[in-house]
């Protein structure tokens, strides 16, 4: 494996040479900025996660092995939280002290869960680069290594997780949809799935990347000040309640896209979307989340660069 | 210019900024990010910026294919500065650094160790986090373990490992890295004595078949096994690069500069020791192993002492003080009176290898309880010559041991 630098630009060149070990790879650490060279930054960044793929799976594995090691339920940990808060939920509606449920003709069980599912996933993807960047950042301040792979083993954890909580989260929701065939017809509503459905983890992913694109813009300065974490903590669950995941959006579908927050809620279309089609079949929201899906991409992009770029002045302050 | 002449390592006037008020500090780190991200060119980044120093300043040298190369400064100098942007860890702010090939750094062992994994699979983590695939960590396991000699234990939970027996996991997987160039920080000042000589060793036979070293250590008794030059920084910038011999006596010149006036002007003494001098006085002090070196003590009394005693010892920055003496164990007694009182000593034909040392002296009177005054450190004196040789060719280390040879049988 070839060991990259954070910050060489394009001057480096394979010599040939007679050394034992073949050519030797030149590497130049200038002061100017790696912008200035961006398609070798570029080519540098794929190299590197090319290059850093095996030591991303190894240190998630790592990760995962540690993490549930000194557990006696284990992976049960994983799917709790979204379990839990569901529950709460519900419960609060069945008891009719908050009437969250009215206006939502499906089973309210599987709209709630599933909407929690997604936001606990953005809401991880959001604080994933720092808190992944804080955790190796002993690591990172001593050893030189691919930077984009613990970039990786963030991503990979996600997904991770998101699976892990699939597995609670489908064969409810298939209960609710495949009752009726089966002639269980269920107090608590029912869930309606079509060929749309397949879409759902397309959707959860662009959410996942959407949620780490803002987690890589803001990481540098939440690096410096500490505020961004802190802040993050008091703004979450403000921003679900926001987001409508425990309530079903107000007003037609006509009101919701004329309203501007709501396009602006990076959160909302997407995620909206995605469960629309995980428990309705179909959703009004296709525009909105469709123009955050192509957004997603680009940013995720403009994300790994300014990781990339700034990993070596965080470096110098951690 | 051969392929091999090449140098592995180029730095050319490198300075590194540094700012230790913390809120400042994210205030530049932020305004840096920016200009970063912005694209902007580094030309302006030698102006200081409130609150800041150069860490670094200026540096500028070459390691050629096979060299081993010791990095000697005091604390604060700049050398683990200079040695993580060699490894590329981040940027310098002027100037620029050529490497060729294969780098690894020796920064902290065992960093990414999970106390809760066993030590075999923190092997393979380790190894993928310095750059080894898992084929490359397969191939070399059993080297791996047969060096760390934690084999009974390998699969035990890193946490329940002694430090020791974590550091030497943590060597013998970055010791078979094979890179063409490494990079090792104060790693090797911990672990027992066997196990460094190992660790040595091994380094040894490694530049012995062409791999580069730079090493960063306080302890120069050890570095003197393995460098054959050294680059001294003091005051974040390079002072020294050249000889290794050279530039450790100029290191523990530094040292002992550096080292406090430990003298205070107790009221009640009667007589303080105003001033050492090592004739002849002007020149640096410089003697070559055997010569005989003169000084002269110079103290001030308020009142007569009966009987005094003087001391004088010699210590090493490198290993502490070396030895002393005092008048009375050569019968030589005197008084001090009054006003200025000089007294002489010869040391006859010193005994020391090549190095910095600092001669001092105390002052007492004759019972053991009548301490007067100590000055520490005293002048300092550099023995230049003859040449050591830690090959195993000629004397080396601190000390001359007269001797003689023979033939038994």
């Amino acid at each position: 494996m070839t060991v990259e630098s954070a910050i060489e630009n394009p001057e480096e060149d394979m010599e040939s040479g007679s050394s034992e070990n073949g050519p030797l790879k030149v590497t130049l650490y200038t002061a100017d900025s790696s912008l200035r060279q961006p398609g070798a930054l570029v080519r540098e960044i794929l190299t590197n996660i090319q290059s850093g793929r095996e030591l991303a799976w190894r240190m998630f594995v790592r990760n995962i092995r540690s993490l549930y090691r000194q557990t006696a339920l284990g992976l049960f940990w994983a799917f709790l939280p979204p379990l839990a808060n569901t529950a709460i939920w519900v419960f609060l509606s069945s008891t009719g002290v908050v009437s969250f449920a009215d206006g939502i003709t499906v089973a309210y069980i599987a709209y709630v869960l599933t909407g929690m599912v997604l936001w606990q996933s953005f809401v991880e993807a959001i604080n994933m680069p720092l808190r992944i960047v804080k955790s190796n950042s002993s690591m990172l301040s001593k050893l030189r290594f691919p930077r984009e792979s613990i970039l990786l083993v963030g991503i990979y954890e996600l997904i991770f997780n998101l699976v892990i909580r699939s597995v609670v989260l489908i064969p409810i929701v298939a209960f609710f949809a495949l009752a009726p065939v089966l002639g269980l017809e269920s107090e608590l509503g029912q869930v309606i799935w079509s060929w749309k459905t397949l879409l759902v983890p397309l959707g959860a992913f662009l959410l996942l990347l959407l949620g780490t694109a803002i987690g890589l813009v803001i990481l540098p300065v939440g690096m410096l000040y500490h505020d961004v974490g802190r802040a993050l903590i008091i703004v979450t669950p403000l921003w679900m309640l926001f987001t409508q995941i425990i309530y079903p959006p107000r007003g037609t579908p006509e009101e919701w896209a004329a309203s501007p927050l709501n396009w602006l809620n990076p959160a909302s279309p997407l995620l909206l979307a995605t469960r629309d089609l995980m428990v309705l079949g179909d959703t009004h929201h296709w525009l909105s989340s469709g123009v955050y899906a192509l957004l997603a991409i680009p940013l995720f992009c403009v994300g790994v660069i300014v990781y990339r770029v700034s990993i070596p002045i965080l470096v110098e302050r951690i | 210019m051969s392929q091999n002449d090449k140098p592995l390592i180029e730095v050319k006037n490198v300075s590194k900024k540094y700012c230790r008020n913390l809120k400042r500090s994210l205030k530049y780190g932020l305004r840096d990010l920016g200009s970063e991200l912005m694209g902007r060119s580094a030309v302006g980044r030698m102006k200081l910026r409130p609150g800041e120093f150069f860490s670094v300043r200026n540096v500028s040298f070459q390691v050629k294919q096979g060299e081993c190369v010791a990095l000697l400064g005091p604390n604060g100098a700049g050398k683990s500065t200079l040695l993580k942007m060699l490894a590329g860890l981040f940027k310098p702010d002027v100037g620029r650094i050529r490497i060729r090939g294969r780098m690894g750094a020796l920064i902290e062992l065992g960093t990414g160790f999970n106390p809760v994994l066993s030590g075999r699979e923190n092997v393979y983590v380790n190894g993928a986090i310095l750059g080894l695939d898992r084929a490359e960590v397969d191939k070399r396991f059993d080297e791996i373990l047969d060096f760390s000699e934690v084999s009974d234990v390998i699969d035990e939970p890193v946490r329940t490992y002694s430090s020791g027996m974590r550091l030497r996991l943590g060597f013998a997987v970055a010791a078979h890295m094979r890179p063409n160039l490494l990079l090792v920080d104060e790693v090797l000042a911990v672990g027992d004595v066997g196990f460094r000589m190992k660790c040595f060793k091994h380094i040894q036979d490694q530049v012995a078949s062409g791999m580069s070293l730079i090493i960063v250590s306080h302890s120069i008794g050890q570095l003197n096994r393995v460098a054959t030059r050294a680059l001294v920084m003091n005051k974040h910038q390079l002072v020294h690069d050249g000889d290794f011999v050279e530039g450790a006596t100029l290191y523990e010149k530094i040292l002992n500069a550096k080292k406090e006036k430990r003298k205070k002007e107790s009221k009640d003494t009667v007589a303080v020791i105003k001033e050492i001098r090592i004739l002849p006085e002007g020149d640096e002090p410089h003697f070559e192993t055997g010569q005989t070196i003169s000084a002269e003590i110079e103290v001030r009394a308020k009142e007569a002492v009966k009987n005094a005693r003087m001391r004088i010892y010699i210590d090493s920055a490198r290993a502490g003080v070396l030895g002393g003496f005092s008048s009375p164990h050569q019968d030589f007694h005197f008084d001090i009176n009054p006003g200025k009182n000089v007294i002489g000593v010869e040391l006859l034909r010193i005994p020391l290898l090549m190095g910095g040392y600092t001669l001092n002296a105390t002052i007492s009177g004759p019972e053991l309880v009548d301490f007067l005054d100590r000055h520490y450190p005293g002048p300092g004196f550099e023995i230049v010559g003859p040449r050591t040789d830690s090959n195993g060719y000629g004397e080396d280390g601190i000390v001359r041991f007269e001797h003689r040879w023979k033939r038994i049988k």
